[in-house]
């Protein structure tokens, strides 16, 4: 090889080397401000095309935006929306952040740990100040009080707050975490763990008992942290500080029919089970279990804090134990101040 | 001599420079683009990260190298017993390798849950994920090499008189091994893969298990820092057994530039059958 032809080589490479960076720079600096939330509300005759990315497949938590959704009060609102499956509330949390989708649902937790990333996003209504996450065991486990749990072994999904909290419950009852082996497993496979015997006790929701015996798990018992005062709040409603800050009437208007739905979803059921179940098409869940669950949704509403408090409402005491949670079981450092993460002001007659 | 030198200085020095472009677009990107930390951390972060949380990642990687090495050696050992039982006797071949290809094809991720289940959590279920993943390539390529195996060499081994095991040894197997090592450097490369498939869908420790932990907080420096470890062994792992290779079969076209191969190898084929 020539030293002509070895330069020519060289200043090849690198051209390639640098179009390529370039490339990668060019694509991803276009990517912040494409589809989503952000257009103008001028047109408000026409149906506003929005998106709502869930927290996971269709499950009971999400009944009250299908009703909604079914009932026309979004359409009433001028809103056109699309109810979107998703896989955790961390997915849609940055799919949000990102404006891949207009709303999102899912655990205040992982909002929090998103905006101490620097996720620019708000919570703008919660349905649910508990989300009834558990530590789940067998009736015939000889388990019957959280010391029990020692030297056992307990299973859940890696970032679920049913995960992260279990510590804190623990400590809560004077165990100290150590003496319970801990193990992440993929979501979906908590209870078929527990029913072969692999774990003593795996993360669970409250409200999703009847899910295990109609998987032959048997009912499973739960210890819920709510019962151990630890704050676990449920699934809310978060969008884009841009849209927030751009489209505070369509944001709210959201917000009105959604809580509208889960009003009526929760008064009745057995209704919000069907509607569900016929909207989705595809339910690994009878009716029958979705309106259990559904009804086992009830009690999770409402802490002292919110009591009396319209539905939706949060509380800032609510949050702050939250990210005291946050701080010190997930490490979670230097969050915004709560008001930037979430507001009550788009729920008519919240306290604060 | 000075030729060979400067070469082989290239032939490191241009990867090398492969990666560290491709480091500095990714902190050019992340800079430039001004990306959240939450979205990809930049590069410095990232190799920060992999210093000040080695105390976690460390121990972690013990783990997750410990089931990539035991899992592709069982492989290893199983699939090349395998691929001889094939060659010697055909009725086997027939009845069981349609069944090796058919477990290839069950997607490994949908039914690893149930190998959690079956298996628990701890090293076993890894193992047998890796060996899943291990032994297709490693089977495959070493039946096709104990069959390449010119059959002058086979009649002139037996004419000479030489056992059907002396002729596996000296002739068959050494003629596989280009073929093996194929095998095994497909292998070495998914066997990472098989263990953090394991470690997602359950695991108390290991480099899978603290990136899944770690995306779920939005730790994104951690999950970044994890990777990195991943990516350095598997790299080093593939070129280990790259370097056996070498070391092994040196006297193979696809280890060398020169062209005095051929007599050799009948020399020794003929000795060999001594």
């Amino acid at each position: 090889m020539g030293l002509r032809e070895g330069v020519r080589k060289r200043t090849a490479a690198l051209v390639s080397a640098l179009v390529l960076v370039g490339v990668v720079i060019a694509g991803c600096g276009g990517g912040d401000d494409s589809d989503g939330g952000g257009e103008s509300a001028a047109e408000s005759s026409k149906p506003r095309d929005v998106t709502v990315r869930l927290d996971w497949i269709v499950w009971p938590e999400h009944a009250g935006y299908f009703v909604a959704l079914d009932k026309g009060w979004y359409k009433d609102e001028g809103l056109n929306v699309e109810l979107r499956e998703g896989h955790g509330s961390g997915e849609s949390v940055q799919l949000v952040a990102a404006k891949k989708d207009t709303f999102g649902t899912g655990n205040p937790s992982a909002l929090v740990e998103a905006a101490a990333k620097g996720a620019p996003i708000t919570m703008v209504a919660d349905p649910f100040q508990d989300s009834g996450y558990s530590a789940a065991y067998l009736p015939d486990s000889g388990i019957t009080s959280p010391k029990d749990l020692e030297g056992k072994t307990f299973a859940g999904v890696a970032g679920s707050p049913g995960y992260t909290l279990f510590p804190a419950f623990l400590e809560s009852q004077g165990i100290d975490p150590d003496s319970v082996k801990t193990v992440t497993v993929q979501a979906g496979s908590e209870m078929t763990g527990l029913s072969s015997g692999r774990f003593d006790a795996v993360e669970w929701n409250s409200f999703a008992a009847p899910l295990s015996k109609a998987a032959g798990a048997g009912e499973a018992e739960v210890f819920a942290y709510g019962d151990y005062g630890i704050i676990s709040l449920g699934w809310g409603i978060f969008v884009h500080n841009d849209t927030l800050k751009d489209d505070p009437e369509m944001v709210k208007g959201f917000v009105k029919a959604s809580l509208k739905g889960w009003e009526y979803a929760l008064e009745n059921p057995d209704e919000a089970a069907k509607i569900m179940i016929a909207t989705a098409e595809k339910s690994t869940i009878d009716e029958p279990t979705m309106a259990e669950m559904i009804r086992g949704l009830v009690p999770l509403t409402h802490t002292d804090a919110t009591e009396g408090q319209p539905l939706g409402c949060m509380a800032v005491e609510d949050w702050e134990t939250m990210i005291e949670f946050e701080k010190k079981y997930v490490g979670v450092k230097d969050p915004p101040p709560v008001s930037e993460m979430m507001t009550n002001r788009l729920i008519d007659g919240c306290e604060a | 001599m000075k030729r060979g030198l400067s070469g082989r200085a290239r032939a490191i020095a241009r990867p090398l420079i492969t990666v560290a472009v491709l480091l500095l677009g990714w902190e050019l990107w992340v800079q430039l683009a001004d990306v959240e930390v939450y979205v990809v951390p930049s590069m410095t972060s990232t190799l920060e990260g992999m210093v000040t949380e080695s105390e976690e990642l460390l121990p972690a990687a013990r783990l997750t190298v410990t089931e990539t090495l035991l899992g592709f050696a069982i492989a290893a050992v199983a699939s090349v017993a395998l691929a001889a039982a094939f060659v010697a006797w055909r009725p086997l071949e027939k009845s069981v390798y349609p069944l090796v290809v058919t477990s290839q094809l069950i997607p490994l991720a949908a039914i690893a849950p149930l190998m959690i289940t079956w298996f628990g959590f701890g090293l076993m279920s890894k193992l047998i994920i890796v060996f899943l993943i291990c032994f297709f390539p490693i089977v495959v390529n070493g039946v096709a090499g104990l069959r390449s195996v010119e059959t002058e060499k086979l009649y002139l081994a037996r004419s000479m008189g030489a056992s059907e095991w002396k002729v596996f040894a000296k002739i068959r197997f050494p003629a596989a091994l280009p073929n093996l090592f194929a095998g095994l450097k497909l292998a070495a490369a998914f066997a990472v893969v098989g263990a953090v498939l394991g470690e997602f869908v359950g695991a108390e420790d290991g480099l899978g298990h603290i990136v899944l932990e770690s995306s779920g907080t939005f730790d994104t420096v951690l999950v970044f820092a994890a990777l990195m470890y991943l990516i350095i062994f598997a790299t080093a792992f593939f070129y280990a057994v790259a370097a056996v290779e070498r070391v092994t079969i040196h006297w193979h076209v696809s280890q060398r530039t020169g062209g005095e191969q051929s007599t050799r190898s009948l020399l020794t084929t003929a000795e060999a059958a001594r």
